[in-house]
């Protein structure tokens, strides 16, 4: 495991695999769980409960939230946060500046978990809101704004995020 | 190989009087004539510059970065990877989420909700290498009870009035009304807060 300068890691509980690195002023909280080859950049924050799997790929300032899951073989670009509750899905690429949302209203505390499936490719400066669902394959164009679940295989894209017909 | 955080100088480079009860992370750097509150939470890598008030029960978040002259209420939350400008005001109980950058002079308001990776504008002339005599600076003034979804960009001289919501992805070009609800590029009121969610009447 190589780690960069001044990052600070909370070992206890940390489950770590194989030949996983870590960049500078990372910091990495309790309870997460990294997988093998695992790359993490410089200035990330995973908060407690992260659950990271193999091959993944975090950019620098790349933000998780508590209690999010993510798959293998996924590559996360820069200044994306990850909010709490949320399951992303193996070979998920998602570009920068992305931000998913743990909460429908601000007021109540019930989480909605919002779910990334196998394959999906989510442009920069998307949003998606609390509790949608991305079916596989799906294409979520730059600066959308995904209000309601996404269908399988098809591409969308603006603010509120509708569906690409060609 | 594992490499703590003891292996390193935990020294925070502190140039103002702080009080006792300050939780303070490792690796901050904090400027002169800082004034800081009782019970205020510092977390890692915080850089605070000169000049710079902070109320009681503040809590700000790793990697972010005040300017000189910024004041924050009491129990006003920042946190992670804000980048505060120059002289911005801060009311009490606002919580600005992670990734915001406020430019110069900005005011806001009490008990607002700012949520990750807010932007704003304070002036049309956009320059390399500018400073603020340079141009008229049109500055946005976010007012109390606001409520701001993800990644909203918001663009000079907008006023946002008390307890108006702007959806996720939006960016508000013209002034809002109170109670109204915008959404969308540039944004558009949709509808009013139900009376019932209002905070005051």
């Amino acid at each position: 495991m190589l780690i960069g300068d001044y990052s600070i890691i909370d070992w206890s509980a940390l489950k770590c695999g194989g030949g996983v690195s870590v960049g500078d002023y990372c910091k990495i909280e309790k309870d997460c769980s990294i997988g093998n080859n695992v790359i993490i950049m410089d200035y990330v924050k995973l908060m407690p409960g992260t659950l990271i799997g193999n091959n993944c790929q975090l950019d620098d300032y790349v933000n998780t939230s508590g209690y999010c899951i993510i798959g293998n073989n996924v590559r996360i670009k820069r200044c994306t946060m990850i909010g709490q509750a949320c399951k992303i899905e193996d070979d998920v690429q998602i570009m920068s500046h992305v931000t998913t949302c743990r909460l429908k209203d601000a007021n109540k505390e019930k989480e909605d978990w919002v779910i990334i499936k196998k394959g999906v490719i989510i442009g920069s400066h998307a949003c998606i809101l609390a509790g949608v669902t991305i079916g596989e394959g799906a294409i979520i164009g730059a600066g959308a704004v995904v209000t309601k679940d996404c269908e399988p295989g098809k591409t969308y894209i603006g603010n509120p995020a509708k569906e690409l017909i060609k | 190989m594992k490499k703590d955080l003891y292996d390193y100088d935990r020294t925070n480079y502190i140039s103002s009087t702080v009080p006792d009860n300050l939780k303070i992370g490792h690796f901050n750097i904090i400027g002169k004539n800082v004034q800081i509150g009782d019970n205020v939470r510092i977390d890692n890598y915080v850089v605070i510059d000169d000049n710079v008030v902070i109320g009681d029960n503040v809590w700000i978040g790793n990697w972010t970065h005040l300017r000189p002259g910024v004041q924050i209420g009491d129990n006003s939350e920042i946190r992670d990877w804000c980048y505060i400008a120059l002289n911005v005001k801060i009311g009490k109980n606002t919580k600005i989420c992670q990734k915001a950058s406020i430019g110069q002079f900005i005011q806001i308001g009490n008990n607002c909700f700012i949520a990750p990776g807010f932007s704003s504008a304070n002036t049309k002339h956009i320059q390399h290498k500018r400073t603020i005599l340079d141009y008229a600076i049109e500055i946005p003034i976010i007012e109390d009870n606001v409520r701001i979804g993800t990644n909203v960009t918001v663009l000079p001289g907008v006023i946002i009035r008390m307890e108006s919501n702007i959806g996720a992805g939006a960016v508000v070009t013209k002034s809002t009304e109170s109670y109204g609800v915008y959404v969308g590029n540039p944004a558009r009121k949709i509808k009013e807060v139900p009376i019932g969610d209002r905070v005051c009447l």
